[in-house]
């Protein structure tokens, strides 16, 4: 996707991570995700639903099991062994970018303009972020794509999307 | 035997439709291509055609989509024996013997017997399947909600013990697949929950935005920044795919024990195909006179995992099917199937709806024959299609994955969402946290609740109704059991980094 940029950036000389300290960043972080995902709910749980007894459970008395469960959970992920390290990387940013991106364009544009230029233009936007690609490539690519979507969805399966639209 | 022979009947009337023909055609040539890409799992491509069921028969959209399941364990091994780099995970052991074969110029006979002993491996599964099914489905017919919450728990809890990775990590997945899964109106009741005033929301996420977005999204990220072109060389001609006769030889008792070790661990939720490529080749290697031969170019290492990895994937099936508990991401979609077209997975599926399983059995003999006869003409054209930089598939995958979940509901905060959970997945899985069990967390958690609930309506709030009733005591003692395995494996990693 990021073509010939692909790839984390070497470190500065002086300015490498300890690997350990990375493990223990993973953990702490994956624990604070788990945890904050359970402490959220749990929460939500007790004040914006019935609880009920066990005998006769309310809406909120299975998430709030699992909001404690998702608590202990991060607690146990804490004090684990680390699984992993953290590996964030530019390129794989840059591509996160180019999704979204492409699927807000093919949001905007599929209501509007219909299937065809949804797929063309989604297609060249996400195709844009590929350095890598010549866009003689890119073009091919976005045709050869609105033929097949149309002749999938509109021809043989028959859904309920226009092939071309213009509605503002 | 009347009954057999009724649903052999119906099986086959239901799977030798000229449409249901087509779609099992098309769902094993798109497997087999999709396996052979080392990019795209059969998860990811499953994921994405997903929407496309959407429009068929129940028996016709399991057809097809079974059919890219199986298909692509034929297409992975080709990758493993002409790259090295497998197509799938369970064809990974594959590449230990299949491409040192490859590189002795024995391609075509590494290629041409693992089709034949991917279709004997796929065939016992098969007929297990047949055999199996049924005496299952008899047997669950006495289960009620405490054996169903318990029997899930063990499902869940053995495949995120089981599989690579922390067992912590894997667990907190499926709890928060479950809580994913309870989004939405409260069945009992009718209270919202976790809706937040989105009025999209009370019927809860939907199954295509959260597969697609933990697996579609993020195997582009993952696999986007690969534009290596892969060195694959020639297609071995057809000549030299004929083995010699001291090679079939070989091969026999490796295939057929093979076969076995898949049907029994693929029935397993959480083990598989993986699992069971792994053991067969060890159990290989073990009894085998010379084991010195493996890893370098040894027939029975090639032969032996990959009728494992086939007949696990077909005996996957039966506890999906038989009992509607699935034992993978991939088993809870084919679940996720039958609940879109209202059929609610369970021992009543199979009564209630013979055609379809009978007609998926019956479409498996025709799927598993077809890969067996395409397999090794198309082998010529996946070998110009890996020539091809990953890269350019990536713009058509996104696409596919928009319209997709736009044609649900024919509704953009689909799509958003979609994008949402996929970055939301990637954050989890750069924090080394499994996605898969979260999708089986998410498909089993309203039914679990409903069990639950259930069940403590039934023992007037007392829990010791899961120990007194003694199919669900064993499997409480199974769960307790995959406990231990997954401490364990925590106390010997914790070990191992002191």
């Amino acid at each position: 996707m990021t073509g010939g940029g692909a790839g984390p950036a070497p470190a500065p000389p002086g300015r490498e991570r300890d690997p350990a300290v990375q493990n223990r960043v993973s953990n702490i972080a994956a624990a604070g995700v788990v945890g904050a995902i359970g402490l959220f709910a749990g929460i939500y749980a007790l004040n914006g639903l019935e609880l009920g007894q066990l005998r006769r459970m309310g809406p909120g008395y299975f998430p709030l099991v699992l909001s404690a469960m998702l608590v202990a959970l991060a607690i146990a992920i804490l004090v684990a062994p680390p699984a992993g390290r953290l590996r964030f990387q530019a390129g794989e940013a840059l591509t996160i970018l180019a999704i979204v991106a492409s699927a807000g364009v093919f949001c905007l544009s599929i209501e509007r303009l219909g299937l065809a230029p949804a797929v063309a233009l989604t297609s060249l936007v996400f195709c844009a972020a590929d350095r890598s690609m010549p866009w003689r490539q890119k073009l091919f690519i976005t045709a050869i794509l609105v033929v097949i979507t149309v002749v999938v969805f509109n021809l043989l399966l028959g859904v309920q999307v226009k092939a071309v639209q213009w509605e503002f | 035997m009347d009954s057999l022979l009724h649903n052999i009947a119906v099986g086959m009337a239901t799977a030798f439709t000229p449409s249901n023909i087509m779609y099992c055609a098309l769902g094993v040539t798109i497997g087999n291509f999709v396996g052979v890409l080392p990019g795209i799992g059969a998860l990811a491509a499953i994921s994405m055609l997903f929407p496309l069921t959407f429009y068929l028969e129940p028996a016709t959209a399991l057809i097809f989509l079974g059919g890219i399941w199986y298909g692509t364990a034929y297409g992975g091994s080709t990758a493993s024996i002409l790259l090295n780099l497998p197509g799938t995970p369970s064809s990974a052991v594959t590449c230990l013997d299949g491409y040192p074969m490859a590189r002795q110029g024995r391609a075509g006979v590494a290629l041409y017997m693992t089709a034949v002993a991917s279709f004997v491996g796929a065939s016992l599964g098969i007929v297990l399947m047949m055999g199996l099914t049924m005496p299952l489905v008899a047997l669950a017919k006495n289960f009620r909600s405490p054996e169903f919450f318990s029997l899930m728990i063990l499902g869940l809890l053995s495949a995120s013990m089981v599989g690579s990775g922390s067992p912590l990590r894997s667990v907190a997945m499926v709890v928060l697949g479950v809580l994913l899964g309870l989004v939405g109106t409260d069945m009992y009741t009718g209270d919202a929950r976790y809706v937040f005033g989105i009025d999209r929301l009370s019927d809860g996420f939907s199954l295509v935005a959260l597969a697609m977005g933990l697996f579609g999204v993020s195997e582009i990220v993952a696999n986007a920044s690969e534009t290596h072109r892969a060195d694959v060389g020639r297609a071995p001609r057809l000549r030299e795919m004929i083995p010699s006769r001291a090679e079939v030889g070989q091969s026999v008792g490796p295939t057929l024990r093979g076969s076995v070790i898949g049907s029994f661990f693929g029935v397993m939720p959480g083990v598989g195909a993986s699992v069971a490529s792994f053991l067969s080749y060890s159990l290989e290697r073990r009894i085998a006179r010379d084991p010195s031969r493996f890893g370098n170019g040894a027939i029975e290492g090639v032969v032996a995992p990959e009728a494992a990895n086939n007949a696990a994937d077909q005996t996957a099936f039966i506890p999906t099917l038989a009992l509607g508990i699935p034992g993978s991401a991939t088993m809870a979609l084919m679940l996720g199937v039958l609940l879109i077209h209202g059929i609610t997975p369970g021992p009543q599926v199979i009564e209630q709806h013979p055609e379809v399983f009978w007609g998926l059995i019956f479409s498996f003999w025709l799927g598993n024959f077809l890969l067996l006869v395409l397999n090794i003409p198309l082998i010529g054209l996946w070998v110009r299609i890996l020539a091809i930089p990953q890269n350019v598939l990536f713009p058509a995958v996104l696409v596919f994955m928009c319209i997709g979940v736009y044609t649900i509901n024919f509704s953009t905060f689909e799509v958003a969402l979609m994008i949402g959970i996929g970055i939301f997945g990637y954050v989890l899985r750069q924090l080394e946290f499994p996605l898969a069990p979260m999708l089986l967390g998410f498909v089993l958690g309203p039914l679990m609740e409903e069990h639950f609930r259930r069940a403590m309506i039934l023992s007037r709030g007392s829990f010791d109704i899961f120990v007194t009733r003694p199919i669900s005591l064993l499997f409480v003692i199974c769960s307790l059991l995959a406990i231990a395995v997954g401490i364990r494996s925590i106390v010997r990693q914790r070990l191992a980094a002191a």
